[in-house]
């Protein structure tokens, strides 16, 4: 019941983190070059830019197991006009052969800026389909604004975090001798940023499923067809498990964010490396809870 | 074929809750286990077979729920393989062949338990098929539901629920033949449709 969707859990998990990652990635690149000259910002990102690719394709790996038929899931574009999923697979399709292309310049030393862009347009626009996915279901809990700020807010914090571990790490190893011009007052604030706007993405859903709540109480025995047959309502005991997972989820991640900014306001770099991995944990395991609270409102058949 | 649009409908004066449209669906068109095309819901209480009211005022109604064959299907433009799809006629069908059981049609589907999934390999309580033998084999991982019996509708014949309802609550023909039963019905008696609201346009019209 906890994780009966644990493909979809990790497929928009690892997309959204690939997504995150690399968009982050690619704006640090675009803010910090001017400051720090473009190799040392080429350096402390490069280890993300090259991850992106792997987790695109564990998420989807994973998404096959969800279908009853995989052998057929090369028909799941087919039909692209209309299908919100169709649209999802075209461009984490489009997205991971952009990657490809950004790797194999990333490995020559001649990463095109725009092609960069192009790719998080891509992988934005895939996470972009994927809530709507859900979000023209006639599911409660799923046709939502919640579902936006779940799966966008989700790519956010991940590549918030994400790209907060690379730096940390990269700064923090013993290649950071090696770089020059590093400014680590400038890298925290800009990451302070990206971790407040992650935090504020937290409490926006925190009000969002408050908000929510109330409304998944439908009464089946109310006197009234269109109730008998309207989409499944949920059972209480569904109710229940998503209140917990989703409470408890953004319990963890607002601690983990919270630690995070308190590493970025009040510690130093190398303080942070040991913490942040700590806070990364937090927020991953939220974010998890979080989407298993979200895919355990899904239909039974 | 292309001057017809059919619909179905249910006359709930008359229907009596037998649920023999459910079995005669489930037999016609050899489903499986567990699997139900047609259903027979008790309209207002508690659960299935139970009244409505209090004594000695009570009442029991009966709704009975198939796909209502929309005219602008949310599961068709869902499907990602186009494995759910319409026929000129009206009549929204799965291929099974096509499906890859990844369930956005009863996700997008406003009707709740109009469409089963195949989860495990078919299993039946007969070693042999009853029914027609037209009906296509169910597969394991794919999403099946009901049809108006197109293999016998094509052959100019009724679908087996509305055949065999000992009430004569079901009727099915062409809403553009002015002339039909079901068109003479709908000019003359009063009717609904379930979730209008939803703007799918369903092709199943409940008589009250």
């Amino acid at each position: 019941m906890l994780f009966k969707e644990w493909s979809l859990i990790v497929n928009s998990l690892m997309l959204q983190l690939a997504a995150g990652m690399f968009a982050f990635l690619a704006l640090y690149r675009l803010i910090l070059t001017g400051d720090m000259g473009s190799e040392n910002v080429i350096t402390m990102t490069s280890p993300g830019i090259v991850l992106t690719g792997p987790v695109v394709l564990a998420g989807m790996i994973a998404s096959i197991f969800h279908l009853g038929s995989p052998i057929r899931a090369y028909r799941s574009i087919v039909n692209v006009g209309t299908s919100w999923l169709s649209r999802e697979i075209l461009f984490t399709g489009a997205f991971f052969a952009f990657w490809l292309a950004c790797y194999w310049m990333e490995r020559n030393g001649n990463l095109n800026p725009v092609l960069m862009w192009i790719t998080v347009i891509a992988s934005l626009l895939a996470v972009v389909s994927m809530a709507y996915i859900y979000y023209s279901t006639e599911k409660p809990g799923w046709f939502s604004f919640n579902t936006f700020t779940g799966f966008i807010g989700t790519a956010v914090i991940f590549g918030s975090v994400s790209s907060t571990i690379i730096i940390f790490n990269s700064i923090g190893s013993p290649d950071y001798i090696k770089l020059e011009y590093i400014k680590p007052d400038y890298i925290k604030s800009v990451l302070i940023i990206s971790s407040l706007v992650s935090l504020l993405i937290l409490i926006i859903r925190l009000i969002g499923q408050f908000k929510l709540f109330p409304t998944l109480n439908i009464n089946k025995d109310e006197f009234s067809m269109d109730r008998l047959v309207a989409a499944a309502p949920l059972t209480s005991e569904q109710i229940s498990l998503f209140k917990l997972l989703t409470l408890w989820g953004l319990g963890s991640s607002i601690l983990g964010m919270a630690l995070i900014l308190l590493i970025l306001f009040f510690g130093t770099i190398k303080q942070g490396c040991t913490v942040i991995i700590v806070a990364a944990i937090l927020i991953a395991l939220g974010e998890l809870l979080g989407r298993s609270g979200f895919y355990s409102l899904g239909p039974d058949e | 074929m292309a001057n017809n649009r059919y619909v179905m409908l249910i006359d709930m004066k008359r229907c009596i809750g037998c649920h023999t449209c459910a079995i005669a669906c489930k037999q016609g068109n050899n489903l499986p286990n567990q699997i139900w095309w047609n259903r027979v819901l008790t309209f207002g209480g508690p659960t299935m077979d139970t009244p409505h009211g209090a004594f000695p005022n009570l009442e029991m109604n009966f709704l009975t729920l198939n796909c209502q064959h929309c005219e602008d299907p949310a599961c068709v433009k869902a499907c990602p393989a186009e494995a759910t799809y319409k026929r000129e006629d009206g009549v929204v069908m799965q291929d099974y062949e096509l499906c890859l059981g990844c369930r956005m049609c009863i996700m997008a589907c406003p009707y709740s338990n109009v469409r089963s999934y195949n989860e495990d390999r078919p299993e039946y309580y007969l070693d042999f098929q009853v029914g027609d033998e037209l009906v296509e084999e169910q597969e394991k991982g794919t999403v099946s539901k009901c049809t108006f019996c197109h293999h016998r509708i094509d052959e100019g014949l009724e679908p087996n629920c509305v055949e065999v309802c000992p009430a004569n609550a079901r009727f099915f023909g062409n809403i553009e033949d002015k002339n039909s039963t079901v068109s003479q019905l709908l000019e003359t008696r009063k009717y609904t449709q379930l979730l209008v609201d939803k703007g799918t346009g369903p092709s199943v019209y409940y008589l009250i």
